[in-house]
């Protein structure tokens, strides 16, 4: 994570617009830049809320973007505005895996400290709005994992929808199916992961 | 990690597809699509995930932006439905039925509201298309008040993938028999109802289409059906107050074929065996699989709603029957009478009911219609057509029924058995007992007349079946579920207390306290078992055995039946010569008369080979499991379990044998057929044996799987943890520390001291083996203090409870000082 977050002079516009240009280096490039400002936003999300907050990816990516692209540009661009959309969904395409990143990393240390502190309390699940998740996000990302060996495209479309806050045209804009395709993915998907985090394996461990 | 993507594919398929049925069909379904048990496994952790709520994944967006897209993120989704399909405007999903998905919907001139029905999905089987083609074509030629109207039938889009669909009348109602219980409808009423549904099925049998899906699902009451039918047939109309009753209409003509001459229909042929349909209102010759069903077969179907609607149950008990067993039931039980459930239905309503569900559908109503007029005439108080059985008829169906001949036989059997009994304990008794010996005596006397009365019963009662020529095969039948209803240890257990009743009952018997001590004694030394196995074998089935070729000397197949149920009766009381001999004969006449391949010649081998392993003759029974496992049709849902028990059999015989690697082939196909008919004691006893094949291989990785899932099953059949239960336990423990898993390994055998404590005791042998497994699990995941604790109380049990200079007791010292090195 080399880059070092932001000043005036910010390369984001640029790196979208080689991003649309289909530049996959700059996606590359992108993400250190998105993962700071995003990790930046979650730690003073954490710092300030009491210990068992919501944190709200879609928010700080959106907040993210405004930052990064600048709140005026995306302003002034109306919602059917392609060039601003498809910046937008690129944007959260990257963002989507640094907040992927950002939430597992959170949640591993929450795991080490509260080992630390030898505690048999509740872990790493990033507390759902009220209700304890019943499974931990470290659990998604292991599960994430598994699915993308099975199926690279479902194991995006989490990424993209869970982590990132697209919704299914957007997803489905982006990688070049149809919305009811990835609504039919997203079903099966959902109870993939859900039984694979609910249920546990037959492989013992 | 290394699951190749087209296993994961096939897994998104089959959930697809499953996922869009109603939940009570899905097992079903998966059972004909999904044999591979661990991918249904996991499709059904998916189904049962899919109707589930996650807070995490289904959870609402927050705040502005790009959260405001989250908001219709996660959730929304699995309710999607299209905008539109042709004209149609889609309001909202209404369910999902055989085929296909359900929508409610509009159309915008003519202005109405229809249900659109889509099938299920873009990678159907053409079978399945060519079906929903035909639906259509039959479907459009129906016009009638009780039938929904199809207004459309189409391909949907035009892109990649186009499916077909309806649109037809939407129906907003209950199925008929939730709106008869509420509307508090009456008998009468009830019966009216039936009739309507009669004249709307018989209109479509008149257009050359059956429906052959008739069930109360089907069949809905609309819910504005204030407007009664002036479209109803004439005939038969009552004074009834008709407006209550409502015009029920018939739908979802599914699975309808043609019965004209179509050409095309003819090619279109259910798959043999395959079930279609819902099972509780198919009639016998559906359930066969016949290939020529007609109109009858709704007249079946009519028949069993109407028995529900009248006393709201089924009429052959196929509410609450396991599955596998519904066939049998269907093609053999006599449907319940139904005076006897409610003696005011005697007489006219049994009769028309009892016509209805006839197992032959040459004695059925002919037509709907036939039904719905006598129904009416009834309603009228005018005579009825259908005759109620005749005297001949019931004595032939009270022998199919054979309820009193069961009761005589069975009579029959225990007198005998009391009787061989007391001479048995005669011969054991003390000669200088006088009271007691009079009393003994007496007592089998009577014994010997009883049994004299209860043969003389049940030799009427099988006269009177044997004259019935055409029930001859009921009879068989019959025979093999007496035979089959003998448990030797009941039956055992029942003399026991017999005997005890008999002598206590003796007046010689009360004065002598001494004596009835004696007796007592006397009894308890005798193994009931071995009484009732003896007993059965030379007082009932040696003779009975010897007469079946000379009896059924004209009907070799009845006589092969009866020879397979001896066979079995034999093989339950573990006297395998005489079994082998019955499964030969019964092979022999089949063969001959039926032919080596044919599917009961095949199902008498199978026994026959069985028994062979039982016998210890290994090369032989090889040789016929073998073949019979070729020759078996693995798919006939009926072979399922004899397919079953013959893997597993040569599992057994492999293992004997020491040939693991083809143990493991066998025992996976075995637990997997077992699994499909819901044998859960075999199914685990199956996966144990691969477990045990592969351990023996030193194949640990794979042996988990199976360990794993018979332990799951062993588990889930007893709370108490049985023998079994910690024999799989130890294996899986083991196979947990040696397939690099050692922390689960070592919790598992944390796991598994207690139990074994508690089963075995504290100092045990097998108690100190496990402690010591668990102090080396413990050593390798580096919980030394822990190790050090187990290992020292293991010495220590060893050496308070086991003789000096036992194996265990020097294992566990080297043990203890190898950790203490280290």
């Amino acid at each position: 994570m080399a880059s070092s977050p932001t000043g005036p002079a910010d390369p984001t516009p640029e790196l979208l617009r080689r991003l649309e240009d289909g530049d996959p280096a700059a996606a590359d490039e992108l993400l250190p830049l998105v993962y700071d400002e995003l990790r930046s936003r979650a730690a003073a999300q954490f710092r300030n809320q009491p210990a068992d907050h919501t944190l709200q990816p879609t928010a700080l990516v959106h907040e993210a973007f405004a930052k990064l692209v600048g709140g005026a540009a995306a302003a002034q661009r109306g919602p059917d505005d392609g060039g601003a959309w498809t910046g937008r969904a690129h944007f959260c395409a990257v963002a989507s895996k640094a907040m992927r990143q950002i939430l597992v990393d959170h949640a591993r240390r929450r795991r080490r400290q509260q080992r630390d502190r030898d505690e048999d309390s509740s872990l790493t699940a990033i507390p759902g709005d009220d209700t304890q998740a019943p499974w931990e996000l470290l659990a998604l990302d292991e599960a994430l994992e598994e699915l993308a060996a099975r199926s690279e495209r479902q194991a995006r479309i989490v990424e993209l929808k869970f982590f990132g806050g697209l919704e299914n045209g957007e997803v489905a804009r982006l990688l070049g199916l149809s919305t009811s395709m990835i609504e039919k993915e997203w079903r099966r998907t959902r109870a993939w992961l859900l039984q694979r985090l609910r249920g546990g394996t037959a492989d013992g461990d | 990690m290394g699951t190749e993507p087209s296993r994961h594919d096939r897994v998104m398929e089959l959930f697809d597809q499953a996922c869009e049925l109603p939940v009570e069909e899905q097992a079903a379904w998966l059972d004909r699509h999904c044999d591979d048990p661990a991918m249904r496994r996991e499709v059904e952790a998916m189904l049962r995930q899919d109707s589930s709520e996650d807070p995490l994944l289904d959870r609402e967006g927050h705040g502005a932006g790009l959260a405001d897209h989250a908001a219709a993120l996660l959730d929304a989704p699995t309710r999607a439905f299209p905008e539109r399909i042709g004209d149609f405007r889609i309001v909202r999903k209404v369910g999902a039925g055989g085929m296909g998905i359900i929508y409610e919907a509009e159309q915008e001139s003519p202005r109405r509201r229809v249900a659109i029905k889509v099938l299920r999905d873009e990678f159907v089987d053409r079978a399945l298309l060519e079906r929903f083609r035909h639906e259509a074509q039959a479907l459009g030629r129906l016009q009638h008040p009780g039938i929904a109207q199809i207004h459309a039938a189409e391909l949907t889009g035009a892109d990649e993938h186009r499916r077909p669909y309806f649109a037809m009348e939407f129906v907003d109602g209950l199925p008929i028999d939730r709106h008869a219980d509420a509307q508090g409808l009456g008998r009468e009423e009830r019966l009216e109802l039936v009739a309507r549904v009669c004249d709307a099925v018989h209109h479509a049998h008149q257009k050359g289409v059956i429906h052959r899906d008739l069930k109360p699902g089907n069949i809905l009451m609309a819910r504005d059906a204030t407007t009664t039918p002036e479209a109803t047939p004439a005939p038969g109309r009552t004074t009834l107050r008709t407006d209550r009753i409502g015009q029920p209409k018939v739908l979802d003509f599914g699975i309808a074929r043609l019965t004209d001459a179509d050409v095309r229909s003819a090619t279109l042929q259910t798959k043999a065996g395959e079930i279609i349909g819902t099972l509780a209102y198919m009639s016998p010759e559906q359930v066969r699989g016949d290939t020529d069903i007609d109109i009858r077969s709704d007249v079946y179907a009519l028949g069993v709603l109407l028995h529900k609607l009248l006393v709201g149950r089924h009429p052959l008990g196929l509410d609450d029957c396991p599955l596998h067993e519904a066939p049998q039931r269907i093609a053999q039980r006599e449907p319940e009478a139904l005076g006897r459930i409610d003696p005011g239905l005697r007489g006219d309503v049994e009769t028309i009911v009892l016509h209805a569900l006839e197992k032959d559908r040459e004695q059925r109503y002919g037509s709907t219609a036939a039904l719905a007029a006598d129904l009416r005439r009834h309603l009228q108080d005018l005579p009825i057509e259908a005759r109620p059985p005749s005297g001949i008829e019931q004595a032939r169906k009270f022998a199919r029924r054979n309820r009193g001949l069961v009761a005589g036989l069975v009579v029959a059997a225990i007198a005998l058995l009391v009787g061989a009994a007391l001479s048995i304990a005669f011969a054991l008794r003390a000669a200088d007992d006088r009271d007691t010996a009079l009393a003994a005596q007496s007592a089998a006397e009577a014994a010997q007349a009883n049994a004299e009365a209860a043969r003389a019963d049940a030799e009427r009662a099988r006269a009177l079946a044997e004259d019935a020529r055409r029930d001859t095969e009921a009879v068989a039948e019959f025979q093999g579920f007496v035979l089959g209803q003998l448990d030797v240890r009941d039956i055992g257990d029942a003399i026991q207390a017999a005997l005890g009743e008999e002598l206590r009952a003796s007046p010689a018997f009360e004065d002598s306290a001494a004596g009835r001590a004696r007796v007592a004694e006397t009894l308890e030394t005798v193994n009931p078992t071995n009484l009732a196995r003896r007993a059965l074998e030379q007082g009932l089935l040696a003779e009975a055995v010897a007469r079946i070729d000379q009896r059924f000397v004209d009907q070799p197949l009845v006589a092969a039946r009866l020879h397979i149920s001896f066979g079995d009766a034999y093989a339950a009381l573990v006297l395998n010569e005489q079994c082998l001999a019955e499964y030969e004969r019964a092979v022999e006449l089949r063969a001959e008369r039926l032919g080596e391949d044919h599917p009961l010649t095949v199902r008498a081998r199978s026994r026959l080979g069985q028994v062979l392993v039982g016998l210890g003759r290994l090369d032989d029974a090889e040789q016929v499991l073998l073949e019979v496992r070729s020759d078996l049709e693995a798919e006939d849902p009926l072979d399922v379990g004899e397919h079953a028990a013959v893997l597993h059999r040569l599992g057994f015989l492999f293992a004997g044998r020491q040939r693991f690697d083809e143990v493991a082939e066998v025992a996976r196909a075995a637990a997997e057929g077992w699994h499909r008919i819901g044998q859960v004691d075999e199914e685990c006893e199956a996966w144990s044996l691969l477990g045990q094949a592969l351990l023996q291989q030193g194949e640990f990785d794979a042996a988990l799987e199976p360990v794993t899932h018979a332990l799951e099953l062993a588990r889930s059949q007893q709370e108490e943890p049985t023998q079994q239960v910690l024999m799989l336990s130890n294996n899986l423990a083991f196979l947990l520390r040696r397939t690099g898993r050692k922390e689960a390994g070592a919790r598992a055998y944390e796991e598994l001291v207690p139990q074994v404590e508690r089963q075995f005791g504290d100092d045990d042998p097998r108690t100190i083996r496990t402690l010591l497994n668990l102090a080396i699990a413990l050593h390798q995941v580096d919980r030394r203090e822990d190790a050090r604790h187990w290992v020292e109380e293991a010495e220590r049990r060893a050496s308070r409870s086991l003789p000096e200079g036992h194996a265990l007791a020097k294992e566990a010292r080297q043990m203890r000082e190898s950790f203490g090195r280290r």
